[in-house]
C-alpha cells in the first residue's frame, strides 16, 4: 500500500459527527476505533488527534460531552451529537459528495489516458 | 469566533485546573481503553502498552493542540505569555536591564524629537477652534491694505491685522515696573483667532484709546490672578490705560513661538505705542501690519493666496502704479500652529524629523536583534525542548514576541518619563538669555500616541527576527551537543550578516550627516566650541561684521537661523 492518506482541513470533524450519529454516545477511544475501522486504516491519523476535534465541535455547540462509566469499569467522557451537529452534518456531507464528484470528474480524463 | 466558543473558553479557563485533570483522566482511560483491546487480541501486556502509546501519538502534542482549542482569546495567552516573559526576565536581570536601557534611550531620543516637531507643528494653537483655516499673509502689508483686503467680500470669513511682537513698559501701582512683549491688534484680532475671555471683554469695533486686554499669564503672574483686575488701570509706557479683559488660559497670541502678553487696539493712542506714530493706520507707504485671515468655506489656501494677489494689483492700478506688486505672490502661511509656515514647509520639517526618527529606532532595533540574537545561543536548548517536546513554531514566536513587547512597554515608559523630565528641566531653564523665542514643548496625548506606536514598532522590530531565527534550530544537533546553537538555514549568508550590514551602513549615515551637520554650523558660526556652549548659538554668535566678511556663506547662515 502506498503511504497512508493525509486529512484534509475539516474532514476528522465530519468523521467524528457521522460516527455519533451512527454508534449514538461514544467516548473518546470508541470514536477514534470506529473511524480507523471504517478507514481500514488508509488515514493518517493519531488517536489523540480527535480531542482537539471533539472539544472544537464542543464549543460549536455541534456535540453534547458527559461522564459515564466504560467497559472496564473506569469513568470516560461520553459524546453524543446535538441537533446542530446533524444539521451541520447533512450540510458537510452534501457539500463534500459535490466537491469529490467535481474532483472525480476532473481526474476521470487524466485516468483514461494513463490505462 | 462565536460569542457561545468565547464563553466556553472563558469557563473552561476558569476552571483549568479542573479541565486538565479531567483530561488527563480522559487520556488515561483511552490508554488502558486500546491497551485491553491489544491485550484482548493476544498481544503481551508490554507490548500492548507500548502500541496503545503509539496509536496514540504524542501526549504533549495532543495536550497542546487541544490547549490551543481552549485558549482565551486574545489577551489571555498575552497574560499567559506576559507571566512567563517576567519569569524569565527576573532570572536575567543584567540582560533585561541592557536591553531596556538601550531602549529606552533610543525611545526616548525619538519622544524627545516628536515633542519637538509636535510643538512646532502639530499641536494646534490653544483654545483655538478648525486651527486649519486659520492663515497669515507671509509678508506685512500696510494698513490701508488690509482694510481694502477686508472690504472684499467672500475672500475670508474673518480678518485681522496686528503689529507684533512689540515690546511695552507696563506698571501698575506700586509694583517695580517690567518690560512685556505685546500685539497692537485691529479690533477682529481675538475673533478671527477664535479665542474667548477668561474675564471681561475682548476689544469692540469703536474701542476706546486708552484699554489693553492682558494674557492670563500676565494676569496671573503680574496681577496676582486678582479678579478685580478688569476694570482698574496699568501704566502702558508711561500711560493709563484700562483692562477691559484677559485672555483664555495658555493663549500667548497667534505667534505663541515669540509671546505676547499685552493686547493693545489699534486705535490706541500713539504715546502708548510709538508704532502707531506718523498716521501708521492710512499711510500707504508702510508695510508693517501682519495679517490673519480665517479662510471662508469652500475656499482653498491656493485660491485665496490667487484672490489676494488679484485684489493688490487692482489696488495697485488703481493707486496709477500698475506693476508696483506685478510680480510679487501673496504666500499664505498656516497660522493655527505655534510656528507659522506654508504647507510645503511643514511638509519638509514633518519628513525631516520622520527620518531621524526612522533612523534612530531602527539603529536601537539593530542593536538590541544583535544582543537578543547572541542571548538567543544560550536558550537555544530550552527552545529546542520545548520543539522537540511538539510546541508549535507560531506559539514559540507568539511568546517571545510578548517578551519584547513587554521589554519595548517598559522601555518606552521609561522613555516617555525622560522626555517629561527633559521638557520639564528644560522649562526650568527657561529661554535662552534676551531671547523671546519659547514653544510648549511638553509632551501630550499626541506624544504618548507616538510613543506607544514606536514601543511596539520597536517590540516587532528587534523581537522578531531573532524569534524567527532562533525557532528555526536544528533541533538534533543542539539536543545532542548541548549548547552548541546553529542557525538552521541560514549559515552562508542570511539574516545575521544582512543584519549586520546595515548596522554599519546606519552608523555611517549617523557619522556622515553629524558630521554635514557640524561642518554647516562651524561654517556658519564660527566655531565648534560657540556651538557646545549653549542654545540660540547662530543668533548670538553672528556679529554683523562676521556677516558682511562672510558674505558668501549667508545661505547656510539662514538655515541655521531658521532652524
Amino acid at each position: 500500500m502506498a503511504s497512508k492518506l493525509d486529512l484534509l482541513k475539516g474532514t476528522l470533524d465530519l468523521m467524528v459527527l457521522q460516527t455519533l450519529v451512527s454508534m449514538g454516545p461514544l467516548h473518546g477511544y470508541g470514536i477514534a476505533r470506529r473511524i480507523e475501522q471504517l478507514s481500514g486504516d488508509e488515514v493518517l491519523l493519531n488517536q489523540g488527534t480527535i480531542y482537539a476535534s471533539l472539544v472544537r465541535l464542543q464549543h460549536q455547540r455541534r456535540i453534547t460531552a458527559k461522564w459515564g462509566t466504560s467497559d472496564n469499569n473506569r469513568r470516560a467522557k461520553y459524546y453524543s451529537i446535538t441537533a446542530a451537529g446533524r444539521k451541520q452534518l447533512v450540510e458537510e456531507t452534501s457539500y463534500w459528495r459535490r466537491l469529490s464528484a467535481v474532483i472525480g470528474r476532473v481526474i476521470a480524463p487524466i485516468e483514461g489516458n494513463t490505462k | 469566533m462565536s460569542p457561545f466558543a468565547v464563553f466556553c473558553r472563558i469557563r473552561e479557563w476558569l476552571r483549568r485546573s479542573e479541565i486538565d485533570h479531567e483530561f488527563e483522566e480522559e487520556i488515561d482511560t483511552h490508554l488502558e481503553l486500546a491497551r485491553t483491546e491489544y491485550v484482548r487480541r493476544g498481544v503481551a501486556p508490554e507490548e500492548a502498552r507500548r502500541l496503545a502509546a503509539l496509536k496514540f501519538g504524542k501526549i504533549t502534542a495532543v495536550k497542546e493542540a487541544v490547549w490551543e482549542e481552549r485558549r482565551l482569546p486574545g489577551p489571555g495567552s498575552f497574560l499567559q505569555d506576559a507571566g512567563y516573559a517576567l519569569r524569565d526576565m527576573r532570572k536575567n536581570p543584567g540582560f533585561t536591564l541592557a536591553i531596556v536601557l538601550t531602549l529606552s534611550f533610543g525611545i526616548g531620543l525619538c519622544s524627545v524629537v516628536f515633542s519637538i516637531l509636535n510643538g512646532m507643528v502639530l499641536r494646534p494653537l490653544p483654545g483655538v477652534p478648525d486651527p486649519d483655516r486659520l492663515t497669515a499673509i507671509e509678508t506685512p502689508v500696510s494698513y490701508p491694505q488690509f482694510e481694502n483686503f477686508q472690504k472684499k467680500t467672500g475672500l475670508a470669513t474673518a480678518m485681522a491685522a496686528f503689529i507684533g511682537p512689540v515690546p511695552f513698559h507696563v506698571t501698575k501701582g506700586s509694583a517695580a515696573p517690567g518690560r512685556v512683549a505685546g500685539h497692537v491688534v485691529s479690533a477682529d484680532y481675538f475673533s478671527t483667532i477664535g479665542v474667548k475671555p477668561l474675564l471681561g471683554r475682548f476689544f469692540e469695533q469703536s474701542d476706546e484709546r486708552a484699554a489693553v486686554v492682558v494674557s492670563e499669564r500676565f494676569w496671573r503672574t503680574r496681577l496676582q490672578a486678582n479678579p478685580k483686575a478688569v476694570g482698574s488701570t496699568l501704566s502702558v509706557n508711561g500711560k493709563d490705560a484700562l483692562i477691559i479683559g484677559v485672555g483664555q488660559k495658555e493663549f500667548l497670541g497667534v505667534f505663541p513661538a515669540s509671546p505676547a502678553d499685552l493686547f493693545v487696539p489699534v486705535s490706541a493712542d500713539a504715546v502708548m505705542v510709538p508704532e502707531l506714530n506718523n498716521n501708521a493706520l492710512h499711510r500707504a507707504t508702510d508695510p508693517e501690519f501682519r495679517v490673519l485671515l480665517r479662510l471662508a468655506p469652500r475656499m482653498t489656501l491656493r485660491a485665496t493666496e490667487a484672490a489676494l494677489d488679484t485684489l493688490t494689483w487692482q489696488m495697485d492700478k488703481q493707486a496709477g502704479k500698475p506693476n508696483e506688486h506685478r510680480y510679487r505672490h501673496i504666500r499664505l502661511m498656516s497660522a493655527g500652529r505655534a510656528i507659522a509656515m506654508p504647507p510645503a514647509g511643514r511638509t519638509s520639517i514633518e519628513f525631516f524629523y520622520g527620518f531621524w526618527v526612522l533612523l534612530l529606532l531602527t539603529l536601537t532595533c539593530a542593536n538590541l536583534a544583535g544582543l537578543i540574537l547572541a542571548r538567543g545561543s544560550t536558550r537555544a536548548r530550552e527552545i529546542a525542548i520545548r520543539l522537540s517536546l511538539g510546541a508549535r513554531r507560531t506559539r514559540l514566536i507568539q511568546q517571545l514576541l510578548t517578551e519584547s513587547l513587554l521589554l519595548a512597554i517598559v522601555a518606552g515608559s521609561a522613555g516617555l518619563g525622560g522626555t517629561y523630565i527633559y521638557f520639564l528641566a528644560s522649562a526650568k531653564i527657561g529661554p535662552a538669555k534676551g531671547s523671546n523665542f519659547q514653544i510648549q514643548l511638553q509632551p501630550d496625548w499626541r506624544v504618548l500616541l507616538f510613543t506607544s506606536t514606536i514601543s511596539v514598532a520597536a517590540a516587532i522590530g528587534f523581537g522578531l527576527m531573532p524569534a524567527l531565527a532562533i525557532t528555526r534550530l536544528n533541533l538534533a544537533s543542539v539536543l545532542k551537543s548541548g549548547v552548541q546553537f546553529r542557525l538552521g538555514r541560514y549559515r552562508r549568508f542570511g539574516l545575521r550578516n544582512l543584519f549586520w550590514c546595515t548596522r554599519w551602513q546606519q552608523l555611517w549615515r549617523w557619522c556622515c550627516l553629524s558630521a554635514s551637520w557640524l561642518r554647516d554650523y562651524k561654517n556658519s558660526c564660527g566655531s565648534i566650541p560657540a556651538l557646545m556652549r549653549g542654545r540660540s548659538i547662530c543668533f548670538r554668535s553672528i556679529q554683523p561684521a562676521t556677516v558682511t566678511r562672510r558674505k558668501d556663506r549667508l545661505p547656510s547662515c539662514a538655515i541655521c537661523q531658521r532652524g
